[in-house]
């Protein structure tokens, strides 16, 4: 869920008593639930409705908690009406008194991640991890106290959490978007000036006007066609005049509207908690809405590194500039440059909650965090991110495959929503695609193929004819070791709910292919 | 666009924001939230009255200095 008044209530409420905060993610599975409850030793559940708050309560049941829980539905029973108390004086001044003796080295709040890998572990994050990415913040992005934001990422993720005390310290008009129903319909009521978004809810906007494209008649298509092929060749550099003067006529008929469809003021916006492909960041900035990609974890509250709305201090395919005060260092670089990517700094988590012998692992003796992530510089100064060491892998060739780069290749494809590729300890590249079917509908319809529903038309010989043309052109650009040379069309997507995304919709690759573990197999059969 | 505000360290503690935007910015529609599909804003000064009821709450019903709790979201 977004975030809203009452959380940041409840948040802010705790840190003056030195309650200490555990968000847990709402499509939590009951383990997890569980494991965190049991782990943290939680006193007080808050659940945003009834639905999460009957879940809390049988996990708080199972473990044997002794914690009070409440939901955040004033219309039922077991709402938490505390959020109506009134204090009184004798009150104030023993608050007072707890306000004071808060450190900003506390610990005010314990974030479970589990990334990708499947498994929870709490990051614990002090005050001043945060207020340091704050003060980071305020230097670095374009705002102006009455602008207006509009928060729609989860608040239980670390990044949008940072990003919302930021907005307060900014003196900006924070806007919650209360529903994904009504997300369109916010941007256009509240108009905002900025927003923190990730790039899979771009990728949406982007796929929204293909589809449009899809639906239009020959000349529009055209024109919607160039207008987006003029868009991906938008630099961070200077603009020539030729491309000026069909920048704007791009802009003029097509792109503009992207824009007045965010509501007609937006002008900037950062992403972050995964890969942005390039040429989306490019359109966006295109079509006048500058889009700049950050790059940090959980464990750095978040920021790492992220690029400048200023000209000549961002580069599109990297995650920009080391924020000021954070230490990193690529760790055994190879001949390219590429190593995994180590950082120290007043950022930095305590460790991980009761887990001593994951903080060894993560930690050397001289304080550096190991990211997991393998990364290099470019142009001395900009850091461009690989992949996750754990998801390079090796084929039983003995060649190494990062996969992100490969599957923001082939998501180039209209047709290709979503992307995974496979290949660990096989013989051969090979993917998990999930179509774009409202594009692949309007094809089948173009060319006199009957549609009946997904579920039926990723068996469809014409279609994966078509998607096999699709991977065959995109192949063409790749080394012969990293062309996809088999794959399985998935007949809906990877969701939330389903378990296979993470809170900020990235992939969970093993849980992926552990529910298409059979068609994998098939393709190496 | 050119980033003209300075560093500021007058915040060292995340409450502090709050705190911070009274004396600084201080916005009638700090945080504002849908209500029955219209916009509903509330003061930074309404937000810190709200918090700090809350924190009573917290110090009448035993709740103290490092026990955690939790919460989850969902709509």
């Amino acid at each position: 869920m977004a975030g809203s008044p009452a959380w940041m209530i409840i948040d802010f409420a705790c840190q003056q008593v030195g309650l200490i905060t555990v968000p847990i993610h709402s499509n939590s599975t009951s383990a997890d639930f569980d494991l965190i409850i049991t782990e943290t030793e939680s006193s007080l559940c808050i659940a945003a409705d009834r639905s999460i708050y009957d879940t809390i309560l049988a996990s708080v049941e199972r473990t044997k908690s002794t914690a009070r829980t409440y939901h955040l539905d004033s219309t039922h029973e077991g709402y938490f009406e505390a959020l109506k108390e009134k204090e009184s004086s004798n009150e104030l001044e023993k608050l007072a008194s707890l306000k004071e003796s808060i450190s900003p080295d506390d610990l005010v709040t314990i974030l479970y991640t589990s990334g990708s890998s499947g498994t929870p572990k709490g990051v614990m994050l002090s005050h001043n991890n945060i207020a340091f990415n704050i003060k980071a913040v305020l230097m670095l992005l374009p705002l102006e106290p009455h602008y207006r934001v509009l928060s729609f990422l989860p608040f239980s993720h670390i990044l949008e959490r940072m990003a919302c005390y930021s907005y307060l310290a900014f003196g900006v008009s924070l806007y919650f978007n209360s529903s994904k129903e009504s997300f369109a319909e916010d941007f256009k009521t509240v108009r905002p000036h900025f927003c923190t978004s990730v790039p899979r809810v771009l990728e949406k906007m982007y796929d929204f006007m293909l589809e449009q494209m899809m639906n239009r008649n020959f000349i529009q298509r055209k024109t919607i066609g160039w207008a987006l092929h003029v868009g991906k060749q938008y630099g961070s550099g200077k603009i020539r005049f030729v491309y000026f003067v069909k920048l704007t006529l791009a802009r003029w008929l097509v792109l503009g509207l992207w824009r007045k469809k965010l509501g007609g003021k937006i002008r900037h916006m950062v992403v972050g908690a995964a890969s942005l492909r390039p040429e989306i960041g490019k359109l966006f900035s295109a079509a006048g809405i500058q889009i700049i990609e950050g790059y940090g974890m959980t464990e750095t509250a978040p920021l790492i590194a992220v690029n400048r709305f200023e000209p000549g201090l961002n580069m599109f395919g990297t995650v920009g500039l080391i924020v000021p005060g954070v230490d990193l260092k690529i760790d055994s670089p190879s001949e390219t440059g590429e190593g995994e990517i180590m950082v120290k700094g007043p950022n930095l988590t305590q460790g991980y909650f009761k887990r001593q012998e994951l903080n060894s692992e993560v930690f050397t003796s001289e304080g550096w965090f190991k990211t997991g992530d393998v990364g290099m510089f470019v142009k001395g100064r900009f850091l461009k991110i690989t992949d996750r060491k754990k998801d390079i892998f090796k084929t039983s060739a003995g060649k190494y495959i990062a996969p992100q780069p490969l599957q923001n290749h082939f998501n180039k494809s209209p047709f290709i929503q979503r992307c995974l590729i496979i290949g660990f300890q096989k013989p051969f590249v090979t993917a998990l695609l999930v179509p774009h079917f409202e594009i692949l509908q309007a094809w089948c319809l173009q060319e006199g193929i009957h549609w009946t529903s997904p579920q039926f038309m990723v068996y469809n010989i014409k279609v994966r004819a078509r998607m096999q043309q699709e991977i065959d052109t995109l192949n063409e650009a790749l080394p012969n070791i990293e062309r996809i040379k088999d794959f399985v069309l998935c007949h809906q997507d990877w969701t939330l709910e389903s378990g296979e995304l993470t809170p900020t919709l990235k992939p969970i690759r093993l849980r992926i292919m552990d529910h298409y573990k059979a068609e994998i197999e098939k393709m190496y059969g | 666009m050119q980033v003209t505000r300075k560093p500021s360290d007058n915040f060292t503690r995340l409450f502090d924001v709050l705190a911070y935007q009274l004396a600084k910015y201080p916005n009638e529609k700090a945080l504002n939230e849908s209500v029955n599909g219209l916009w509903k804003g509330y003061s930074i000064q309404e937000i810190i009255e709200r918090v700090n009821h809350l924190s009573c709450w917290f110090i009448r019903n035993g709740f103290k200095c490092g026990k955690n709790y939790s919460r989850t979201g969902g709509r």
